[in-house]
């Protein structure tokens, strides 16, 4: 096992590595100066030269990238252009609030998707099923930042009852700052975990094993819990990953419509601000973010199903 | 980035929250102001090395000059000048020594001791050395301490406007010199200066917290702690704003910003400096049809200044030439000369491109700044030049890329936008001199016209200006000046867009801000009730 | 994702061609009749469409005003008779702007998928048909891509690019390929296993006589299935990437920077807002019904 995830992470590097190589060279050719963005309009042209001179944008181009790489390989991101920080220090600052945020989105995703899934499942081409295929269409259909711009204008603004924006401290005050945009991803993404039940159990439901029990007299409700829902939730393992990518994804948007610190929102405006170090550091965490979770659902399917072990 | 919060009404999730080591929530603490500006977090504390405007509100509690202007505006010429970390100064006969005697007694932060001679002489010379504005000091021969309370500057050329031009400007804001040696790189979070209030706390992306300097020579400030927050999104920081968790924010400098908070809260004050941004519109001389000066009136007489002016009221105002009138060398409507006066006439803009070899109009590709104060701008000038029949197609960018290719002399009619001091010899060696004029390699200056180098200029009145040893001769020379550039056109004044701070009803600045830079002391607000 | 259906739809749709390869002569009209009778919503869904696509083609004709045009006398209007929807903040009419902005979804709805899957087809094709080291390397490309939600790799290749109307294209157009390399890899995969097919390899049928006669009407069914279906994610990116700055630029409209614009002048009207994405909504929703609908007529299996 242990050698079958050093071998997946090891494999992992060439897309981190790829991403990121792109995205340097991108950055880099395209117009723009960091240095103006830092030092603002009215830099004189003496304070520019020096400027790139101690970032090190005054050096050729594949000789920034070998520093890059020699920094990236002491886990060294370098220095914001903009703040006197470590890029290291505002990822670590800012990673919290985004896990925050996307856990208690696929919690509460889960929790309200999971029940509407097994009742599309048992009511099958009754109302409940019908309105769950309705429900997962628009919830694919409206964009997370529109709604999230809706229940900001609405529970925050007109009636007062969450905050409107940052990301509070202690437990509660990042519970209660966090429900708003966390209801927004998570309202998406209960859509698509409800879909995702329903198609598992009704294909569990349909299992010799299932039938089985029913014959034997097994109540419908302790078949549906006790063997379709638990053998159901193992293909929603993937699921569950993919849904934690997409709110992931959806965080940049909604961090940024709730004014919410966090990874995303860093990385937009590193990029308006063309903050390259922060810019890459963004992109190696989200690309992390990706591979890991990724590694993790393989690493569920291989406890799941020992023939991927086997060929593994 | 902010994390405070009122509470908005769930009084359960309100009380639980109080209950378990959230921050206190905060009805009307009176003895904190919170102030946030519009970036994302403080970069540093060290006046020499602001690079956000932003930062430099913090550094305007924390830092003092050796003289400065009553709160609230600029000094425009040296009798406006006062007292503070100097208690007198004088001149020498040829204009080029001013002797600074200091203030005895005064106590720097956290127990850094007594300020003394050497500590001005460091911070003088810091800024010459290094930092953000070096080009600034190169006047400046050299900064002696000629005792222990007393300085000696002394210049290359003599400088009427000195007190405007150096001693009032942040790079030179006195600093320990002890702390600064001690600390080193980590003096831009832990500065020590001699204002009113001292650091606590400097938390990335969040704000910089202060507390009442306990052996301030002056009158203490009013309020026990301040708090410089940063929330760079515009519609965050107006909800803090009429909600309540922030007392003062950084306004935001859209059309009718200001109509719709106030419909929103009753009771708001809002402090403008006059004039705020110069906004310049620089015609590109190496561009056709620019190089013509009958277009340039002609695009002149086609921009509705009022138009512009009405749209951002009542931040904005009009700009008769290049400086704004309320400015030493500025000109009012009614003191130009009538043939250079640029008033709106669609009908005298046609007859002009008709003289200039256009009856019918052009079309000019012209580069925009993605950011929307210059945004705004451009599509109003977009709109109205559309009708004299000159087509502006825009090409939107990056506000870095913008200003990029403005650099490389890529643009046709650029706009700079910058807060200037009343001290036109800077304004004119900034934007008109031909030493400052940019090139396509992009390591030339901001004269973005090639004005002096593709034109004659103003490069020998300025030098006259340079040798002026009376204000009041510095003054008629920089009047010469203003017209020329007026008469040449090879830049425009833009109405002015004045840097703005919404106040809560409850909050007394202690003082009218008229003008000045865009920040300014918090030492005497109060909040009431 | 944000497509977080479009993994499961890949696998089943490349399953699809192996189960049941669809006749080489596709029977066009017959699934179009099928498609948009299938069911009252599939109807009205087609009717969205068809009123978004007139809608943006004669923008021009349509919109009641120039969508750039402004007016400083009527700023932040309420709806009215002159303006439908109101104005903005610089006095521009919402309704046009919301106008000419589908013309800008249509052309990134359309196109990018369209280059996605003759860019992902080729490649795709390719690694099924060849095998070997091509396939190798297609297949991690894939993998490689297909690990980052569409969303997230746009935001990434923008994050480098920066937004103009050709980088957001390349954007999307890179996000939406290895979803149908994986496609038509499977579909070449499943055809080429046909008796008719290994037949014609064993006559000494020219490689490109084969793969045009055989593989790629057989793969177009899925591809067209996927094209409807990312054409919806492809507005959504789209709108996603404007709204964070990153795709369209002001003053051009697009749904999602006349929300972004909206957002910072909220205090003035939220119409912009509201309109602006029952806008992305509708179109969404219309396309996605139809894409599902497609799905259904061509594996007629899985909806049973």
């Amino acid at each position: 096992m242990a050698r079958y995830i050093l071998a997946r992470l090891l494999g992992a590097i060439p897309t981190v590595f790829l991403v990121l190589t792109l995205v340097f060279f991108a950055m880099r050719i395209l117009p723009g100066d960091p240095a103006v963005a830092a030092l603002g309009d009215n830099a004189q042209p003496a304070q520019l030269a020096q400027y790139r001179a101690k970032m090190g944008l005054d050096a050729p181009l594949p000789l920034q990238y070998v520093h890059f790489l020699a920094g990236l390989a002491v886990l060294d991101f370098g220095q914001s252009f903009m703040s006197d920080t470590r890029v290291s220090t505002l990822l670590l600052h800012n990673l919290p609030y985004t896990i925050e945020l996307t856990v208690t989105a696929v919690l509460i995703g889960l929790v309200l998707g999971i029940p509407l899934g097994v009742l599309a499942a048992t009511h099958r081409n009754r109302l409940p099923d019908d309105a769950m295929r309705i429900y997962s269409l628009i919830g694919y259909a409206i964009p997370d930042f529109y709604l999230g711009a809706i229940l900001l204008v609405v529970f925050s603004l007109w009636l007062g009852w969450f905050p409107i924006n940052g990301a509070g401290t202690g437990f509660w005050g990042g519970l209660y700052h966090v429900i708003l945009p966390a209801i927004t991803l998570a309202l998406l993404k209960s859509a698509f975990i409800g879909r995702l039940t329903r198609a598992s159990l009704l294909d569990v439901l349909g299992r010799d094993y299932v039938r089985t029990a029913r014959a034997k007299g097994a109540g419908e409700r302790r078949v549906i819990y006790r063997h379709g829902l638990r053998n159901a939730l193992l293909p929603l393992s993937t699921g569950i990953g993919l849904s934690i990518l997409a709110t992931l994804s959806g965080s940049v948007a909604v961090e940024l419509v709730f004014n919410r610190p966090g990874v995303g929102q860093l990385l937009i405006e590193a990029i308006h601000q063309r903050d390259y170090p922060v810019i890459q550091g963004g992109v190696i965490i989200f690309a992390l973010f990706v591979v890991l979770v990724n590694l993790a659902m393989d690493i569920v399917y291989v406890f799941v199903d020992p023939r991927v072990r086997v060929q593994a | 980035m902010i994390t405070r919060r009122k509470l908005l009404g769930t009084a359960a999730i309100a009380t639980a929250a109080t209950g378990l080591g959230a921050p206190t929530v905060r009805a009307a603490n009176a003895d904190t102001l919170k102030f946030a500006s519009a970036a994302s977090g403080p970069r540093t504390a060290d006046p020499n090395r602001t690079t956000q405007g932003a930062d430099n509100w913090h550094c305007a509690q924390i830092f003092e000059y050796l003289a400065s202007p009553e709160d609230g505006d600029f000094g425009k010429q040296p009798g406006d000048f006062k007292p503070a970390l100097a208690t007198s100064w004088k001149t020498s006969a040829d204009g080029k020594t001013w002797t600074f005697a200091l203030r005895q007694g005064v106590q720097f932060h956290k127990g850094h001791g007594e300020m003394t001679a050497d500590d001005v002489v460091h911070s003088f010379m810091r800024a010459k050395a290094g930092g953000t504005a070096v080009s600034n000091y190169a006047n400046i021969t050299s900064v002696k301490a000629s005792g222990k309370y007393e300085v000696a500057v002394t210049l290359q050329n003599p400088d009427p406007m000195f007190l405007g031009s150096v001693i009032f400007t942040k790079n030179v804001m006195v600093v320990s010199k002890k702390a600064e040696e001690e600390k080193g790189d980590k003096f831009g979070t832990d500065p020590i200066g001699t204002g009113p209030y001292q650091v606590d706390s400097f938390e990335i992306q969040k704000g910089v917290f202060l507390s009442r300097h306990p052996q301030y020579w002056g009158e203490a400030g009013r309020m026990a702690k301040l708090q410089c927050l940063y929330i760079a999104d515009s519609t965050a920081r107006t909800l803090a704003l009429l909600s309540g968790d922030i007392d003062m924010m950084e306004a935001v400098r859209a059309p009718g910003w200001i109509q719709q908070v106030q419909g929103r809260k009753s009771g708001l004050h809002f402090d403008m400096t006059a004039p705020g941004s110069f906004n310049t519109l620089f015609f590109n001389l190496s561009k056709p049809p620019l190089d013509r000066l009958e277009i340039r009136q002609a695009i002149a007489h086609a921009i509705d200044a009022k138009a512009i002016v009405q749209a951002l009221t009542p931040m904005s105002r009009e700009t008769y030439t290049l400086n704004p009138p309320n400015y030493p060398t500025g000109f009012a409507h009614d003191d130009l000369p009538a043939e250079l006066r640029l008033d709106y006439d669609q009908a005298k803009a046609k007859a002009l491109l008709k003289a200039g070899g256009f009856p019918n109009g052009f079309k000019i590709n012209v580069n925009v700044s993605q950011r929307p104060d210059y945004r705004s701008q451009y599509l109003i000038i977009q709109e109205l030049l559309r009708k004299v029949g000159i087509e502006v197609n825009l090409s939107i960018m990056d506000h870095t890329a913008y200003h990029d290719a403005n650099r490389r002399n890529l643009n046709t009619l650029t706009i700079n936008s910058s807060s200037l001091p009343p001290v036109p010899l800077y304004v004119y060696d900034l934007y008109a001199a031909s030493g400052a004029n940019m090139t396509e390699d992009g390591k030339g200056g901001q004269n973005y016209s090639h004005y002096g180098v593709l034109l004659p200029g103003v490069d020998d009145l300025l030098k006259q200006m340079l040798q002026t040893t009376s204000f009041d001769d510095y003054v008629k020379v920089g009047r010469q000046v203003e017209l020329k550039i007026q008469r040449d056109l090879p830049m425009l004044g833009l109405p002015t867009l004045s840097y703005t701070v919404a106040r809560g009803p409850n909050v007394d600045l202690g003082y009218e801000v008229k003008g000045g830079y865009a920040y300014w002391s918090f030492a005497k607000a109060t909040i009431t009730g | 994702m944000s497509d977080v259906n479009a993994p499961a739809d890949i696998d089943r749709l490349g399953a699809m061609v192996a189960r049941e390869p669809i006749a080489p002569e596709p029977r066009f009209r017959d699934l179009v009749v099928r498609v948009i009778f299938a069911r009252a919503s599939t109807s009205i869904a087609a009717i969205v469409v068809v009123i978004f696509f007139v809608i943006a083609a004669g923008a021009t004709w349509i919109a009641p005003y120039d969508p750039l045009e402004q007016s400083f006398i009527a700023v932040n209007q309420l709806p009215s008779w002159q303006h439908w929807i109101g104005t903005d903040q610089f006095g521009r009419d919402v309704l046009s702007r919301l106008i000419y902005g589908s013309q800008n979804s249509l052309v990134f709805g359309a196109l990018s998928p369209l280059f996605a899957a003759i860019i992902g087809g080729i490649l795709g094709v390719s690694a099924g048909f060849f095998g070997g080291v091509t396939d190798r390397i297609v297949r991690r490309i894939i993998d490689m891509l297909m690990a980052f939600p569409e969303l997230l790799l746009a935001i990434l290749i923008a994050a480098a690019l920066g937004g103009s109307f050709w980088n957001v294209i390349i954007v999307l157009t890179v996000a939406f390929t290895p979803g149908f390399a994986r496609v038509a890899r499977a579909s070449t995969l499943a055809v080429k296993q046909e008796p008719y097919v290994e037949a014609a390899v064993a006559a000494g049928v020219r490689t490109p006589v084969i793969i045009f006669r055989h593989v790629v009407p057989n793969i177009l069914a899925p591809i067209v299935v996927l094209m409807t279906l990312w054409s919806a994610s492809a507005i959504r990116v789209e709108a996603t990437l404007a709204f964070l700055g990153l795709g369209t630029q002001p003053p051009h409209p697009s749904w999602g920077n006349i929300i972004r614009d909206g957002l910072e002048n909220m205090f003035a009207t939220s119409w912009p807002i509201l309109a602006g994405g029952f806008a992305i909504t509708v179109v969404v929703l219309a396309i996605s019904i139809l894409g599902d609908s497609v799905r259904d007529a061509l594996d007629p299996e899985v909806n049973q």
